[in-house]
């Protein structure tokens, strides 16, 4: 092998070779056996090698060791509460739940007559209220935030509660259907979140505090991912 | 009891909220990625960040783990691209980097590799590499893998692996000065 076509040889090969991969071994012994170049490449590879192995690895120490389980604990989410049992509806509650599933289903009915009778304009103004989202996920709020937050509202009250980590990241999931509530935090937590490709924003409670919720895109599927916005610390949602 | 669990079983674990089993994978596995971080970030408190995000991604897609693949390779994958993240947002937020003196390594550590870091001009030839010929360099010559584990660890085709640790060691060689001794070499680098 000549050294004028040193241009032409496979110069990965003296790496590999360097590094001991055993494919590569015959071509890259016929290879710095015939060119001068080469040779000298691979004792440079070789060399580089040995220098770097002796760097060889690091360690954590203890006290780096506890600062790491320290925040690692911090972030991560409390044990999942175990569902708890839905309380027997009191009967006064009971009562009244049961009168206003008589009312809605009157008015229904009316405004059904009302629309096929093509009646008074009154009539369907009451059935347009009573088919109202708002109406029906029982968000009596006229705030624009209520208004944008459709069904992913109807979980706040349980959230406020204590909640948990399925219906949190349900209701992050369910941005990709509703869009973002106005008047939402776009700007918070912008540097935690900044390399994120972000598709969708919303706001929640948990534990009683704020939590940004994102959609991000990650290996081209859509993630759910949660932040408290008083201190930006990420909470783990479950895979 | 947790800590002699098999790797796999303690993911499966994990996926359920299991925080016992979390904390026995990372005991198992934190000084070795934080090595490659350290290398990777090139100062301890950024490699200690980037071995947390690591731990905390692993927690977060606990459940994108696939049977059968071993969880230290899965690991080291995401430890190396949590470094990239990490340095790329470093570039876009330019800063002075930390003096030395700023960042001493624990003096009470007692190994030797713990309480020195990279020997300043190795430190500061890796610092120049890409991260692409980085990682190729660190998980190869400094952690000890053979070719096909880089690969395997970087998700990439061997080919670039090998193409990559050429080019890495030429640099590093570059910029560290003539190795091999002969100022031929030093010539025969340069013309190449």
């Amino acid at each position: 092998m000549s050294s004028i076509n040193h241009d032409t040889h496979d110069l990965e090969l003296l790496a590999a070779h360097a590094s001991g991969y055993e494919p590569d071994r015959i071509a890259a012994e016929a290879l710095i056996s015939g060119c001068a170049e080469c040779r000298v490449l691979f004792e440079q590879q070789t060399q580089l090698r040995a220098l770097l192995a002796e760097v060889g690895s690091a360690r954590l120490t203890e006290s780096e060791q506890s600062q790491m389980a320290t925040a690692i604990t911090a972030a991560l989410p409390v044990p999942m509460r175990r569902k708890t049992e839905t309380k027997p509806m009191s009967p006064i509650w009971g009562r009244m739940m049961a009168a206003a599933a008589v009312m809605a289903v009157v008015v229904g009915v009316g405004a059904t007559i009302a629309s096929q009778q093509d009646s008074s304009g009154a009539a369907t103004t009451m059935a347009a209220d009573a088919a109202a989202p708002e109406f029906a996920a029982g968000g009596a709020n006229n705030t624009e935030r209520a208004t944008a937050t459709t069904a992913a509202s109807a979980t706040l009250a349980q959230l406020e509660a204590g909640g948990d980590l399925d219906e949190l990241k349900a209701e992050a999931k369910a941005l990709a259907h509703e869009g973002a509530p106005e008047g939402d935090a776009s700007v918070s937590c912008a540097e935690e979140t900044e390399d994120l490709a972000i598709e969708e924003r919303g706001e929640s409670t948990y534990q009683g505090r704020q939590v940004l919720l994102l959609l991000v895109e990650d290996d081209g599927e859509l993630s759910p991912r949660a932040f408290f916005l008083d201190d930006c610390t990420e909470i783990l949602l479950p895979d | 009891m947790t800590a002699s669990l098999d790797d796999a079983v303690l993911i499966e674990r994990v996926v359920g909220g299991d925080h016992d089993a979390f904390t026995a994978l990372m005991r198992r596995h934190q000084d070795r990625i934080f090595s490659v971080c350290l290398r990777m970030m090139g100062n301890r408190a950024a490699a200690l960040d980037a071995t947390q995000e690591t731990f905390l991604t692993l927690y977060r897609k606990a459940g994108q783990y696939r049977a059968g693949a071993a969880v230290g390779t899965w690991l080291y994958r995401i430890a190396i691209n949590t470094c990239y993240d990490l340095l790329r947002r470093e570039r876009r937020r330019p800063s002075e980097p930390m003096p030395d003196y700023l960042d001493p390594a624990d003096p009470t550590a007692a190994d030797p590799f713990t309480s020195v870091e990279l020997a300043a001009p190795i430190a500061a030839a890796m610092a120049k590499l890409s991260v692409d010929f980085r990682s190729v360099v660190v998980l190869s010559d400094i952690e000890g893998f053979s070719l096909p584990e880089v690969a395997e660890r970087l998700d990439l085709p061997i080919g670039t692996v090998k193409s990559r640790l050429f080019r890495a060691r030429r640099q590093l060689a570059a910029e560290l000065g003539n190795l091999s001794g002969g100022s031929g070499h030093q010539s025969v680098t340069d013309e190449l």
